[in-house]
Formats: C-alpha cells, sequence, structure tokens
C-alpha cells in the first residue's frame, strides 16, 4: 500500500513573534535554529505540494507565512526566510525599483549592501506562494535573476 | 650543564647562550649573534634595552638618545656586548633575545624570615637592590661581586629555584619579546623565526620566502566565519582599523549576523559559547585560528604574512542557521574592503552567493578582482564543497606533515591546490580565542599552553586555506597589480608536486592534490620575477 506524501514547510511570523498567536497544538513543528524565527512543519496527505501548502497556509492565516522547504546541494535543508532578491542586469533605478514593486507585487525592503544591481523585497501579499511568486519575477525585462533568501546550515571546516 | 630557566610553570626553556660580533656595515651598527645580523634598529633597541635597566660606566641619557645615530650607537654597543657580566640568549621557545647582566628575581616562601632571607643572599654572594611593589617576598638582587657572567647567573637561578625557602627565581631578563611590543613593524620584522611547533610553515618555506616579503600593511586579509578575537595580543597590531571610511562605526570589521541597526554589527568578536568550550559545536571558536594561520604576528603564532592586515568578519554565531543574504553581503562588503577572502566553510549553492562572488571578482580591488580562497571540505568525498567549487573561488585541500593527503580533505577538479594541515602525527599550532576558558586550548599545556592563547589541534581544510590566503597576501605584497587570474596561476606554477607522479594530468593537475602543496618561496619569486 502506497503511503501518503510528506511535504515540508517553514512558517514564518508575520509580525513580531511575541505579537503572534500560537501555532495549533496538533501541528508538529520543530522550532529553527534561526535568530529571524520560524518553525519547520511536516505535513502528511495532500496531492501536491502546492495543494499541501494552500491548505496549511488558510490555516495560519494572516499571522503566520507559510513557504515550502527548499533542498540544499549538499544535502541540507534550506529554509526561506519570506523574503526575495532580485538581482537586475545593470546597475537599477529607484523608478525601476518601483516599478517592478507594483508590477509585481513586491514590497522593497531594501537596496542589497554593497551592490547596485540587487536588492531584496517582500511579498506584498501576505498569502502569496512565493515560489510562483519567484518565476515572475524572474520573467520581467529587468530582471537577471530572482531568488528566495533562504537560512541554511553552514559547515565549519576544522 | 645546559642553559635554561623555570617557567611559572615549572617547566624548564632552553636558553642558548648566543656569541656576539659587533661591526659596522653600510654606516650603520650591526650586531651578529651566532651568524645572523640583527640591523640597525634591533641594536639601537638591544642597546637601549640594556642601558635603561643595568648600569654601565659613562652613559648619559643624551648618549642613550643618540643611540641611532651610527658611530655613537657602535661604540655604546660596544661597551654592552663586550662586558663580561653581560650575555645574550636566544629563548628556546620564542626564538627571541633575552639578555643577563648581574640581575635576578627571587620570590620566597611567605615564612622566610628577613634573616634567612640575608643569610640566603650572604651565601650566594648576593644583594638587594629592590623589593617588589606589591609582594616584599618578591626581590631583586644583583651579584655583588661582579664575577658571574650573563651564563653563570643564569645556572645559579637554576640552582636557587631548587631551595625549599624559594617559590622561584630566575635571572632578571631584558627580553626583546617585551619591548617589541611597542615596536615599530620594521624592527621586529627583522627577527621572524617561526617555533617548531609551526611546522607547517617550514613546509611551505615561509622563512625563506620573507626574505622577499614579510607582507605588506597595505594588503588586507578578511577572515569571514565566527568571529576573531580581536583583542588577542598576536592579531590585535594586525588589525585593519576603519575599514569603511564611509561608516564611521566600522572601526575594526562587523558582524552579518547581525543586523546593521544592532550595535553589534559592528563588532566581529566571538559571541556565542557553552559548555563544553572547547569544541566547536556551539561556540565561536573557529575563525581565530583561521586568522592566525594567515595574518598572525607572532613571534609565538605566525601567519604566513605576518605583517599583512586582518578585517574580521563575522558571518556565523555558531550553528545557528545563516541567511545567504547576510552572507553575501559579508562577501561584498569584504570585497570591498580587503585584498583577499578566506572562507573556511561551507554550504549549499545559493544564488546570492555566486553573484557575491562573481561582484568581488569583478569589482574587488579596483578591477583586478578580490582573491577568494575556500575551503573544499573534510568529507572524504570526491566532490568539492560549495562555495569552493564556484569558478570565482580558489578551492584549498589539506596535506598532512608527511605531505599525504589529509583523509578528510575532499577532491574534485576544483581543487586548486593544498596546504598544509592536521591529518598527519601534527596539528596546526596557530592562535585561539584569548578569553579564559574559551576556545580550542581553554589552558593546558599540552594543547598549546597554559595560558590558553593558542592552539596546536587546528586543522582540517579550514586551516589549510587561510595559509593560501596569507600566500596569496603575500604575493599582493610584492606586487599589488597581480589580477586575481594572475594570482591564481602563479599559485599552481609554483605548487610543489607531491603525492604519486602518476595522479597529475598533463596540465600538471590531480583532483586530490590540484597543483600541488603550495610553495611560499618559489610563488614569490615566480611573481617577483614576472615583475621584473
Amino acid at each position: 500500500m502506497p503511503t501518503a506524501p510528506s511535504h515540508r514547510f517553514v512558517i514564518r511570523p508575520l509580525a513580531e513573534p511575541a505579537a503572534v498567536a500560537a501555532l495549533p497544538s496538533e501541528l508538529k513543528a520543530t522550532k529553527l535554529a534561526s535568530a529571524k524565527g520560524g518553525w519547520r512543519v511536516e505535513t502528511t496527505g495532500g496531492p501536491s505540494e502546492h495543494a499541501a501548502w494552500k491548505a496549511l497556509q488558510r490555516r495560519l492565516a494572516p499571522a503566520w507565512r507559510v513557504i515550502p522547504v527548499m533542498d540544499g546541494s549538499d544535502g541540507t535543508e534550506r529554509y526561506p526566510t519570506g523574503h526575495i532578491s532580485v538581482r537586475f542586469g545593470a546597475t537599477v533605478s529607484d523608478a525601476a525599483l518601483a516599478g517592478l514593486s507594483k508590477s509585481s507585487g513586491l514590497q522593497l525592503i531594501q537596496r542589497t549592501k554593497f551592490s547596485d544591481r540587487q536588492a531584496v523585497f517582500a511579498a506584498s501579499d501576505p498569502g502569496a506562494y512565493l515560489p510562483d511568486l519567484v518565476e515572475r519575477v524572474a520573467q520581467h525585462a529587468d530582471v537577471e535573476a530572482a531568488w528566495l533568501d533562504a537560512e541554511s546550515a553552514y559547515r565549519r571546516s576544522p | 650543564m645546559s642553559l635554561g630557566y623555570r617557567t611559572a610553570t615549572g617547566a624548564i626553556v632552553a636558553l642558548s647562550k648566543i656569541t656576539s660580533e659587533r661591526f659596522v656595515s653600510d654606516g650603520a651598527p650591526t650586531l651578529k649573534l651566532s651568524g645572523r645580523e640583527y640591523a640597525a634598529m634591533t641594536t639601537g633597541r638591544v642597546l637601549r634595552a640594556a642601558q635603561s635597566h643595568f648600569e654601565f660606566p659613562a652613559l648619559s641619557a643624551g648618549n642613550v638618545m643618540r643611540a641611532g645615530r651610527a658611530a655613537v650607537a657602535s661604540d655604546e654597543l660596544a661597551m654592552v656586548v663586550g662586558h663580561k657580566n653581560f650575555d645574550v640568549f636566544e629563548d628556546g621557545e620564542s626564538h627571541l633575545l633575552r639578555m643577563v647582566y648581574r640581575e635576578m628575581v627571587l620570590r620566597l616562601q611567605p615564612d622566610v624570615s628577613p634573616r634567612q632571607r640575608n643569610a640566603l643572599l650572604k651565601r650566594h654572594g648576593l644583594k638587594l637592590r629592590a623589593f617588589n611593589a606589591f609582594n616584599h617576598q618578591q626581590l631583586v638582587v644583583y651579584d655583588n661581586a661582579k664575577k658571574r657572567s650573563g651564563a653563570e647567573l643564569v645556572e645559579l637561578a637554576l640552582e636557587l629555584g631548587k631551595l625549599t625557602e624559594l617559590v622561584f627565581a630566575t635571572p632578571n631578563f631584558i627580553s626583546q619579546y617585551r619591548r617589541s611590543a611597542t615596536a615599530t613593524a620594521t624592527s621586529a620584522a627583522q627577527t621572524l623565526v617561526p617555533s617548531s611547533a609551526q611546522w607547517h610553515l617550514a613546509r611551505v618555506r615561509a622563512r625563506q620566502a620573507w626574505a622577499l616579503s614579510k607582507g605588506k600593511p597595505a594588503i588586507t586579509v578578511a577572515v569571514l566565519d565566527d568571529g576573531v578575537d580581536v583583542d588577542h595580543p598576536e592579531l590585535k597590531a594586525n588589525l585593519r582599523k576603519k575599514p569603511d571610511p564611509a561608516e564611521p562605526r566600522d572601526l575594526l570589521g562587523r558582524d552579518f549576523f547581525m543586523p546593521d541597526t544592532d550595535p553589534d554589527h559592528f563588532n566581529p568578536r566571538p559571541k556565542r559559547f557553552q559548555t563544553p568550550f572547547d569544541q566547536m559545536a556551539g561556540n565561536d571558536i573557529h575563525g581565530t585560528p583561521c586568522a592566525g594561520v594567515a595574518v598572525g604576528r607572532g613571534p609565538r603564532g605566525f601567519g604566513l604574512a605576518p605583517r599583512c592586515r586582518l578585517l574580521p568578519v563575522k558571518i556565523f554565531h555558531a550553528d545557528d542557521l545563516a541567511a545567504d543574504a547576510q552572507v553575501a553581503d559579508a562577501i561584498r562588503y569584504a570585497g570591498a574592503f580587503a585584498d583577499v577572502l578566506s572562507c573556511s566553510w561551507s554550504g549549499s549553492d545559493s544564488p546570492d552567493l555566486a553573484s557575491a562572488l562573481a561582484d568581488v571578482a569583478r569589482t574587488g580591488r579596483g578591477g583586478k578582482g578580490a582573491v577568494v580562497v575556500c575551503a573544499t571540505g573534510n568529507d572524504s568525498r570526491q566532490q568539492v564543497s560549495y562555495p569552493a567549487r564556484d569558478p570565482n573561488c580558489i578551492g584549498v585541500g589539506a596535506s598532512t606533515d608527511a605531505d599525504q593527503l589529509a583523509s578528510y580533505s575532499n577532491s574534485g577538479p576544483e581543487v586548486w591546490v593544498v596546504a598544509p594541515s592536521n591529518g598527519g602525527a601534527k596539528g596546526i599550532f596557530t592562535t585561539d580565542v584569548a578569553t579564559s576558558g574559551r576556545g580550542f586550548n581553554v589552558g593546558s599545556a599540552a594543547a598549546g599552553g597554559k595560558d590558553g592563547l593558542f592552539t596546536n589541534t587546528f586543522g582540517g581544510t579550514s586551516s589549510a586555506t587561510p595559509l593560501v590566503a596569507g600566500l596569496a597576501a603575500l604575493m599582493l605584497s610584492v606586487d599589488p597589480q597581480l589580477t586575481v587570474a594572475q594570482v591564481r596561476q602563479h599559485l599552481a606554477d609554483s605548487a610543489r608536486k607531491i603525492g604519486p607522479a602518476a595522479g597529475y594530468d598533463a596540465q600538471g593537475h590531480s583532483p586530490r592534490f590540484g597543483h600541488g602543496c603550495i610553495d611560499a618561496l618559489q610563488a614569490l619569486k615566480l611573481v617577483k620575477a614576472a615583475k621584473s
């Protein structure tokens, strides 16, 4: 008998952690060792990751944002922070940043330090499915690449 | 009887008496000690140190002030080094000069009475010169009859140290080390001699390379890690001060784990500690040894580029998750204010890190590219870790003291060179977190010294990486115009082939050893030759 697929998500508070409602107790969540605050949740059931995400996001809205966990090239899990980094083909003007924000449903967090070609955004819609949003942003004419900022475990090598 | 002195822990450190000979070379007074020449600045310091502590006849304060002038210094030097009670030694541990002239320091046991004290002094022909201001059981005494040489006084101190009335007895050394603390970089640079504990420096021919360059302060190595102990006595003097002129809060590096709205963003010191304090898990103890391997100033823990500058860039808090955006920002910051970036860590592929590495390769060092050196990883895998496998990085593996590949060192086409590390019989001696009870060595003589300032158990590709970073800094010191591609090529061309010859392809590359083990002397020779 086939087992139900499991899906992994990171859930991030959309306000200061102290101000948000507690997670439902039946949710099996593991706190991340993260300065940004966040929990890892694994769910079973649901035909697809997107459907599982939709169900969980609906349940936890509006206090929490749910984002699928990514797999790193070294076998570790990568936990999206909820921010989207965008790299432009050339030095980007304030007007271009504002244009991208408006057309793509983004909110500018800050320009990337020490690079005039990058900026960090958040999704304007707290319920947006970020993997799809990043794909759309990456299609924009001025954009060279876009990706989800993520936390992961780095290994010091002594 | 062999000469030596007893340390506070009871261990005996050997002293080698060195013959001294004074002459004038190119108009400058020069002191030749056992074949090694110390130029005018050093001899001037030796002289002033001796004169300010010992009583020599007919030396006025005015003469002392003029000690730097060749003729006067030469004459005065003759009076010092030719004195029958004066001997110069080389310290077996630090290899620095220690001078002895008539005086000794004694610490009496608390129950020794003044009467017993006087009897003891009389028995050994000693006279009281002064009590220690803070402890009256500690005395400075002198050889009243002026019959003993410095060497005889060293022997006497060892003998007296065995007496039950004494806690310790030691010659009243004038130590080059103590004087060096305030000396200029140039004068201290005359006597860079790593101890045998730093075998890895001998393996890459550091001393011979230092004859060509010990590194220039204009060249900076950024160590991106879990923090660097900026108060460490052998790192402090090499810190790059106020690296970012546009940010007055940036005094000596940053902590990118903390947002720049937090004052701690401008404090790159290790911050996270938990028991057990000598284990890396939970502790910020990794960056300080890395920094020492690259740019430790010595005299106990030399880096390969001991006169280059250090920019500490904290990106990790022990094992907490780190965000790519912050690590990428740190890389860009380091690329803007340092010449060489040393990264002794690995993680997952990341578009943000890749773009940051591309940025610093393009914009670093005014367009010549910052040199980014990365650890290939310690997983014994046939795959090089990220970011070492990024095309903008120089991937560094680890070899052992027997010139074997360290068993843990990853292999693959992106291994560019290897450098000596642990994995054989010996570990790497380098700086450790100076805070008491923190670091790989929490205070054991066997682990690198009771003071806990150094560790002898460091290693991994983590240690090999800053060694290559140090070499890159030396190369840029010789020719600051080198592009990152030229640095890379010189590293490969100068590397010494180790391991089976059959392992190298027609281009001289091996997936295990890269182009071979770095050779600092050969690399600097190549750079010099190409420059001219």
